[in-house]
């Protein structure tokens, strides 16, 4: 790309036009005093009242404000508990027992803003700065393929350099590697993207190459606080720009939305609360909900005293609490948690239902190759700080998590079928709704997990994987959803292929 | 009139392009019981555009445009011949609609 003062580059950035088609009367759907209130006037619920709003939460419905304020109130811990196993229950009814791998994969830490609490931020002269060539995007991607992925998220700091265009020759590029296994190749068959608010006509790039979800995170929903945190000269400084980019990126085709908070930055239960607001603006103005929503935890960033000091990071008990009425308010998304939490806190909050984590996990920028490089003289698990926007609470490799997650019963998942097979959009939010998807993701899963217990995993995983599998297969055989059509007839046909060595086959 | 005609009628009746194939989609099912769902395509990407919602398991997959492909799931209600001369007006249209 041709070079492009950043200056100038920043100015044009924003489109006002592209904000204010979506505002409400003048308005944004976030209404601080509005949230408040909802969290005020909903203290300390009773049980009954509770007990019907989980049982609306188990119709799959989506929760209105004043139900998740009073779940967000609760102060009894047995409710709790009963909120927690009917978190798991609704997981288990939308997507039912697998759940979903993916690998981060860092392009560019080149960022023209300022973020208090982010490694990337420009004043932070501790960060190495470093963009990907297209080779080196492809040695990362090969490396990721290496080790049993299907499914990337890719990052990318917001920075001329690493704009629309930039994103759009990397999605190509990670979609064509294609690396030889025993039988055929492997290759990665999503492609998600979490970059910085773009125009319609730049995220009208992304959806021609062949985007999965594009994700941006709010940070925080708290205009004060993210006055405070992002300067107002930078372009991260708009709020509302930020706000409204997943309408923007619906708008532009990509039907497939992800937001996200990062908690920490205010208080936990008013950022449930802005997530739950997204949503339903999402729904009311494009009939869609959020495809995933997540809620990364600060953690220490190179150079930011605010990650380490913040009067708002969130406890363990209370991080497990928030994910819990994620769950229950928004139950058709899925949720992801991420390599940030330790090793226990993803067993905890897998446990309220999660559907989406990452494993084998390289934040630094080039990290993943990094990592093969330094086999020989270097711990690779170390982390590299200073070319990092946060750091890593779990380093395990996807061999260990996924063989963990087995011996407690749950089935690793690379299934990408829904965004090949025109499962997006109002389609798969009705399956998701209907509970007709989590079949699908059911049968996938087994699907996907025979390729890498066949194609990568170790002996020990591939004796614990065979046997859930054989038990996962057992159930779709007994299912009434399956007995309809050839669909049983069509499952065991391509099981079949893909233990013969077939490979992408699925349902 | 054939089943040919028929579907340019049915999405000849609209401007919108989800509004056409949604049309085309009712037609198929109410008179042939062929239960479709078209999609626009994007490298990877087959992104639902129209047709039946309901449509939980459609296994034929196929691209009939540079942009455009159908999922569908078989109907008895029609011959061999039929499937072809449908398959064959859908790709028209979607190429149609392709060059619009």
């Amino acid at each position: 790309m041709q070079s492009v003062k950043v200056s100038e580059w920043k100015k044009k950035v924003i489109k006002s036009d592209e904000i204010e088609k979506y505002l409400i009367g003048g308005r944004d759907f976030i209404d601080e005093s509005a949230i408040k209130s909802h969290l005020e006037t909903n203290p300390n619920p009773d049980k009954a009242r509770v007990r019907e709003i989980l049982a609306k939460a188990l119709q799959i419905k989506r929760l209105e404000p004043e139900e998740t304020a009073a779940l967000l109130n609760v102060t009894d811990s047995d409710l709790w508990n009963e909120m927690y196993a009917t978190g798991l229950a609704i997981k288990r009814k939308v997507y039912d027992n697998r759940i979903v791998f993916f690998a981060p994969l860092y392009c560019s830490n080149l960022c023209v803003n300022n973020c208090a609490y982010c490694g990337f931020r420009y004043e932070n002269k501790e960060e190495k700065r470093r963009i990907l060539t297209m080779d080196e995007v492809r040695q990362e991607a090969k490396a990721v393929i290496n080790e049993g992925h299907k499914r990337m998220i890719v990052v990318f700091g917001e920075h001329p350099r690493s704009a629309a265009d930039y994103i759009a020759e990397t999605i190509r590029t990670i979609y064509d590697v294609k690396v030889p296994v025993k039988t055929g190749y492997s290759a990665i068959r999503r492609v998600n993207i979490n970059a910085a608010p773009m125009s319609i006509a730049d995220l009208k790039k992304l959806w021609e190459v062949g985007i999965g979800t594009f994700q941006v995170f709010q940070e925080t929903y708290h205009k004060p606080t993210y006055a405070n945190l992002h300067p107002i000269d930078t372009v991260k400084g708009n709020y509302r720009w930020r706000l409204y980019a997943l309408h923007r990126a619906m708008e532009a085709g990509i039907d497939d939305v992800a937001i996200g908070a990062l908690f920490g930055l205010y208080d936990w239960r008013f950022e449930v609360m802005g997530l739950l607001y997204h949503a339903i603006d999402l729904e009311r103005q494009f009939g869609i909900g959020p495809h995933t929503i997540s809620f990364p935890r600060m953690t220490p960033a190179s150079g930011s005293f605010l990650s380490r000091n913040s009067q708002w990071l969130v406890s363990d008990e209370n991080f497990k609490k928030l994910v819990t009425v994620l769950r229950l308010a928004v139950p058709y998304s899925g949720l992801i948690i991420t390599a940030r939490e330790s090793a226990a806190v993803r067993r905890e909050v897998i446990g309220v239902g999660c559907t989406q984590t990452d494993a084998s996990t390289r934040i630094g920028v080039g990290g993943y190759t990094a990592a093969l490089q330094v086999l020989a003289g270097k711990n690779p698990e170390d982390q590299e700080i200073d070319k990092q926007q946060f750091t890593l609470g779990d380093t395990r490799s996807l061999d260990e998590v996924v063989r963990e997650l087995a011996e407690n019963g749950m089935i690793t998942s690379f299934c990408t079928a829904g965004y090949r097979c025109g499962r997006t959009g109002d389609k798969i939010m009705g399956l998701l709704k209907g509970c007709i998807e989590g079949k699908f993701c059911k049968a996938n899963a087994v699907l996907t997990f025979r390729e890498y217990l066949d194609d990568y995993a170790s002996p020990a995983t591939k004796a614990i994987g065979e046997q859930l599998i054989q038990k996962e297969i057992e159930e779709i055989k007994t299912m009434p959803f399956f007995q309809k059509g050839r669909m049983l007839e069509t499952f065991e046909r391509m099981y079949k292929q893909i233990a013969s060595g077939e490979r992408d086959v699925y349902i | 009139m054939s089943i040919s005609e028929k579907i340019s009628q049915a999405a000849g009746k609209y401007f919108e392009i989800p509004d056409k194939l949604n049309a085309v989609a009712a037609l198929l099912e109410n008179e042939y019981g062929l239960r479709i769902n078209f999609c626009r395509i994007f490298g990877k990407r087959w992104s639902y555009v129209a047709g039946d919602r309901q449509l939980e398991y459609a296994p034929i997959r196929r691209q009939l445009s540079p942009q455009y492909g159908i999922f569908y799931l078989e109907s008895s209600q029609l011959t061999e011949g039929d499937r072809q001369t449908v398959l064959h007006a859908l790709t028209q249209l979607l190429t149609e609609i392709d060059h619009a």
